[in-house]
């Protein structure tokens, strides 16, 4: 009798939970961000589509919880701790703008939890409770600025949105140009959403650079490209604008214009086809991907190969085993560095295509190694310029 | 049933509730063992290459930091300051500068203790500023770069343009003819840089921590691997092929397809074959650092075994224990069962008489207690023998006396017997005479209402007579003094003729009255067995009778059919009626209460069925069972004798050989029931 019930008891005991599991999803689904991360909310649907297809992780289902952070950071801040406290979510797949990051970052490192954030940043940052699957400056802005410096000009203007992304990145290209003895012919910055470009394109007319650095975010891109149409000379190396924005500004004013990422919808490897048909094939042929959207993707797989190695979908155990993590994503292979929780990366350099995406014209030989702060100053100086350029 | 002895019972006891369940349990565990033996070795593999990349990270990390701690020295800085100037102005042969590589080298020394295969400065514009090691072909000048080597290139093009520590991976250096590695770090003075500070590891120390393996399984290995292009080399020595050269290219699809997965950064764990061409467990992993794929493995036929091993331990344990079971029991069972058998021998010797015997108390504390309670049960018992036999003795002689004084009291029993005996006889005759006079008592009251009958008739009769007599006494004197005239004589024999009439109408009467008695009485002595009809026996009793039944409001009907003709003694069937019908006249209709008694009777089967039921105050239950008993009355002293139901009862049982009951309910009435013969 006693083994009859210990058999069963083992019997329940192997018996598989098959509840769902809760995965947060935080994006703007609203306000002027939503253009851009909704994209980002249709690769994680298509993400747990495939993989409750294949079974699920653990045996269970994934269940997306999608939370609207509204363009807010306010909000996002408010939804981060609604999914975690009310929606027990097991983690959390979310953010674009740094504003946004900032404001759930003290949210999920005081519930302990785990943050996916899937955009190219200023760097700077470290947290134990965000994976970063976006570029760090070293990953994208240091080795587009060196490849432009070689290979387009050395006469430089710097161009950016006015707010924390535009100015760190502005801060680390000025280190770069100084080591090379250039001094940048000017520096502008346009206010979030403003189309008015006049005083840039004059210093551009007047100037004549070779090359403008641009970190200019959102519609001002519009107004720039078109009001640049007459300077052919002058070549833009962009670090915000994607498949999506070319469309959008127009591939006639955009031809022949450079944007460095890790990762252009026109990579050539079977891992990318697969991604790329597949994402079409869910949301139709005219859909275009970007590098977030890449990101979201390494982002979301990589969280699950941290569940299956992890065994358990405790966030912080999960958290551990994603250091160990590689992945042949769409860009080639993406491996979690341990120590900054941040993502070796390719870095590549396309330029515009007639055919509005781009003809890679760089890669690196081998991924990066991802340096959230560089090298060249220890982390505390780096965190003081941080703080002079946010209340400057 | 059969029984059985306590070591069989104690051993099957044990193997039902120890060795069952242990068997069920360890059946389930050792089926599913193997899956979950296999489960828990991959997972065990993959911590294994989890620590393996970490270590490997951690070594290529901590040279990082090395190096850029170097970067960040004051020596450093120092160095480049002093020798970039000296270098520029006049190159590396000048005195100053030898002077200045000799200070330097004391100052770097330690370095190369520390493992470190050279330590090189080199100026922003690529120039080799010094050399720890000093190796001749970097001091050449105008080496072009693309004979440094990758590796070298890599790091100072990475320190130069993107201000970044970096490490190259090991790649096969033919200088020194051995892979090595270069880590290096820009040297930056107010962001700007002034040189970079390279150092260069030699493959040991890394081949070293990846060829490590942990734990017990001794074909455990680390195979490493690098893609360039269409082709791979291994990193480190093979165990299996000392053949295999490290760092030689070889096509890619040579590689296995679990270091296939490793270089291209797939993370994956399963079973596949080996270079040697052998099953194993293999876990693959991507290092970004080095860029290797490595692959974490251990033979199949290894873990196989291990499974094997711990099976046949789990079968080994299976059987010690039943073995344990078979000897505990015994040993148990043959413990408890040497006190039983100790006291059953005694006893068996108490039993045969030998009430004085003891056993040695031993064993458990129960058996011991047990011991010590027989022997003083023993000794009780011997103790009572004793004074059980002087009881007997005393007792015998008591009852040898009681024994006479019973005999005497039987004779005197005997005696009393006759004497009863002969007053029995005397009462039994007494009875008879007692029946006979209540006959006769019967009898009189009979005669005695006939005459009371009778008198009637006789008196009236005498009376019409003495008119008679005086009316021709008077038409006499009329007619001797002449008187007589026709009208008055007339008158006179009218007169004459209503006494006569009166005369005969009452002399009839008691002729009738004579006749009827005559037949009571004669049939009531008749003994003779005679044919009769049932139904005018009855009416003729119950006509004599009438003198006593008139006593009493009750309608007496004789529903008996004419056609019941019975071969009896009539005088018999007299007795019983006249018994029946009075006794239920005076004891259940005491007093004026009106009724009714039904006498009928049937023929079933040659038997007469006579009832005789009345709806009298009825007989209590209690006096059902006695009624027949002589002498039983209710109504002692006020003229019942006790006999009348007797008498019946002995009449029919005896004479008639019928039989007879009551049925009786208090307060409705009384039945009795008479079967008997139709032929008597």
């Amino acid at each position: 009798m006693i083994a009859i019930f210990v058999a069963m008891g083992i019997v329940a005991c192997d018996k598989k939970d098959d509840s769902t599991i809760k995965v947060g999803i935080l994006h703007s689904m609203s306000g002027t961000m939503a253009f851009s991360e909704r994209d980002l909310v249709d690769v994680l649907t298509m993400a747990i589509e495939e993989i409750n297809g294949s079974g699920g992780v653990l045996g269970r289902q994934l269940e997306p919880v999608l939370a609207d952070g509204a363009s807010n950071w306010w909000q996002f801040s408010k939804e981060a701790e609604r999914l975690i406290v009310q929606e027990r979510v097991s983690v959390l797949f979310g953010c674009w703008t740094s504003s946004s990051r900032i404001a759930v970052k003290p949210i999920v490192e005081r519930y302990d939890h785990l943050l996916f954030y899937p955009l190219q940043y200023e760097g700077l940052e470290q947290s134990s409770n965000i994976i970063y699957t976006g570029a760090t400056p070293n990953q994208q802005i240091i080795p587009g600025v060196h490849w432009a410096l070689e290979n387009i000009g050395k006469s430089v203007y710097l161009l950016g949105s006015d707010y924390i992304f535009p100015r760190a990145a502005n801060m680390l290209i000025k280190d770069q140009l100084k080591n090379r003895g250039i001094e940048p012919l000017g520096e502008r910055y346009l206010s979030l959403g403003s189309s008015d470009i006049s005083g840039a394109i004059e210093d551009i007319r007047r100037l004549k650079p070779d090359l403008v650095f641009n970190t200019i975010n959102g519609d001002s891109n519009i107004a720039f490209f078109n009001a640049l149409d007459g300077l052919k000379e002058t070549k833009v190396v962009s670090f915000s604008i994607a498949e999506p924005e070319v469309s959008a500004i127009g591939i006639e004013h955009m031809l022949g214009h450079y944007a460095v990422w890790n990762y252009f919808q026109s990579i050539e490897s079977p891992e990318n086809r697969q991604f790329v048909s597949a994402f079409k094939a869910r949301f139709g042929e005219d859909r275009v991907v970007n590098d977030p959207m890449e990101a979201t993707y390494i982002g979301i797989k990589l969280w699950v190969q941290g569940v299956v190695a992890a065994g358990t979908f405790d966030p912080l155990r999960v958290k551990h085993a994603l250091g160990y993590q590689s992945l042949n994503a769409p860009q080639g292979i993406v491996s979690v560095d341990m120590g900054s929780q941040h993502v070796w990366k390719t870095v590549r350099i396309g330029r515009v295509r007639s055919d509005g995406q781009f003809e890679i014209v760089w890669r690196s030989d081998s991924p990066i190694r991802p340096t959230p702060f560089p090298k060249y100053h220890s982390r505390s100086i780096w965190l003081q310029r941080l703080q002079e350029l946010k209340y400057r | 049933m059969r029984r059985y002895n306590l070591s069989t019972m104690l051993f099957v006891w044990l193997l039902l509730s120890v060795m069952t369940p242990t068997v069920i349990l360890s059946g389930l565990y050792l089926s599913s063992f193997k899956q979950a033996f296999l489960q828990q070795e991959q997972v065990h593999l993959s911590q294994f290459a989890d620590n393996k990349v970490k270590q490997i990270e951690d070594y290529i990390s901590e040279r990082i930091a090395d190096v850029f701690s170097l970067s960040q020295s004051a020596e450093t800085v120092e160095a480049f300051s002093k020798l970039s100037p000296l270098y520029r102005h006049g190159g590396e042969h000048t005195q100053d500068y030898l002077k200045r590589l000799v200070e330097l080298k004391k100052v770097y020394q330690h370095y190369q203790d520390d493992g470190y295969l050279d330590l090189l400065l080199i100026s922003p514009s690529g120039d080799l500023l010094f050399s720890l090691a000093m190796n001749s072909h970097l001091q050449a000048k105008g080496i072009a770069e693309s004979e440094r080597g990758k590796g070298l290139n890599f790091v100072v093009k990475r320190a130069k343009y993107f201000l970044e520590s970096s490490s190259s991976s090991f790649e096969y250096y033919p200088p020194i003819g051995q892979a090595v590695a270069f880590i290096g770090s820009p040297v930056l003075v107010q962001g700007r840089l002034i040189g970079i500070v390279v150092l260069q590891v030699d493959s040991q120390i890394i081949q070293k921590v990846t060829l490590e393996v942990g734990g017990s399984r001794s074909s455990r290995e680390v195979v490493v691997a690098a893609r360039q292009g269409d082709y791979f080399s291994y990193q480190v020595e093979l165990k299996y092929d000392a053949d295999a050269i490290v760092g030689e290219p070889q096509p890619i699809s040579a590689l296995s397809e679990s270091l296939s997965n490793a270089v291209s950064g797939r993370r994956h764990i399963g079973v596949d074959i080996d270079y040697r061409g052998v099953e194993v467990l293999a876990a693959s992993r991507y290092i970004p650092s080095v860029q290797w794929g490595l692959v974490f493995k251990e033979d199949m036929s290894e873990v196989v075994q291990v499974y094997d091993q711990i099976f046949q331990l789990g079968l080994l344990t299976l059987f010690v224990v039943l073995i344990g079971v078979l000897l505990v029991s015994g040993l148990l069972g043959s413990m408890l069962a040497k006190p039983f058998e100790s006291m059953t021998q005694m006893t068996r010797s108490i039993a045969s008489g030998k009430t004085d015997t003891r056993i040695e108390p031993e064993g458990f504390r129960e058996s011991y207690e047990l011991a010590l309670c027989f022997n003083q049960m023993s000794h009780a018992l011997s103790l009572a023998r004793e004074t059980l036999e002087q009881q007997v003795e005393a007792r015998t002689l008591e009852l040898t006396d009681e024994i006479d004084l019973r005999q005497n009291k039987e004779a005197a029993l005997a005696e009393s017997y006759k004497k009863l005996n002969l007053s029995m006889k005397n009462l039994q005759a007494m009875q008879s005479q007692l029946i006979e006079s209540e006959k006769m008592a019967a009898l009189g009251g009979l005669v005695a209402g006939f005459a009371h009958e009778l008198n009637t008739p006789i008196g009236v009769a005498i009376t019409a007579s003495s008119l008679l007599l005086r009316e021709l006494t008077i038409l006499e004197q009329s007619y001797s003094s002449d008187e007589l005239t026709e009208a008055v004589f007339k008158q006179y024999l009218d007169d004459i003729k209503a006494a006569c009439t009166l005369l005969e109408k009452n002399l009839k009467r008691s002729a009738s009255l004579v006749r009827d008695f005559k037949l009571v009485a004669v049939e009531q002595t008749n003994l003779h067995k005679e044919k009769f009809v049932l139904h005018e026996l009855i009416e003729s009793l119950l006509t004599s009778l009438s003198p006593e039944t008139k006593k009493y409001p009750v309608e007496i009907s004789n529903r008996v059919r004419e056609d019941i003709v019975v071969n009896s003694y009539p005088g018999d069937f007299y007795q019983v009626f006249t018994n029946l019908i009075l006794n239920s006249l005076i004891h259940g209709f005491t007093g004026h209460q009106a009724g009714g008694l039904i006498i009928d009777a049937s023929i079933v089967e040659e038997l007469l069925i006579i009832t005789v039921s009345d709806n009298g105050k009825g007989i209590p239950e209690k006096n059902c069972s006695s009624i027949f008993e002589p002498f039983f009355t209710t109504k002692r002293g006020n003229g019942g004798s006790g006999l009348g139901l007797s008498i019946v009862y002995n009449i029919v049982k005896q004479k008639l050989h019928g039989d007879i009951e009551v049925k009786s309910i208090l307060g409705q009435g009384t039945e009795f029931i008479i079967t008997c013969p139709v032929e008597g």
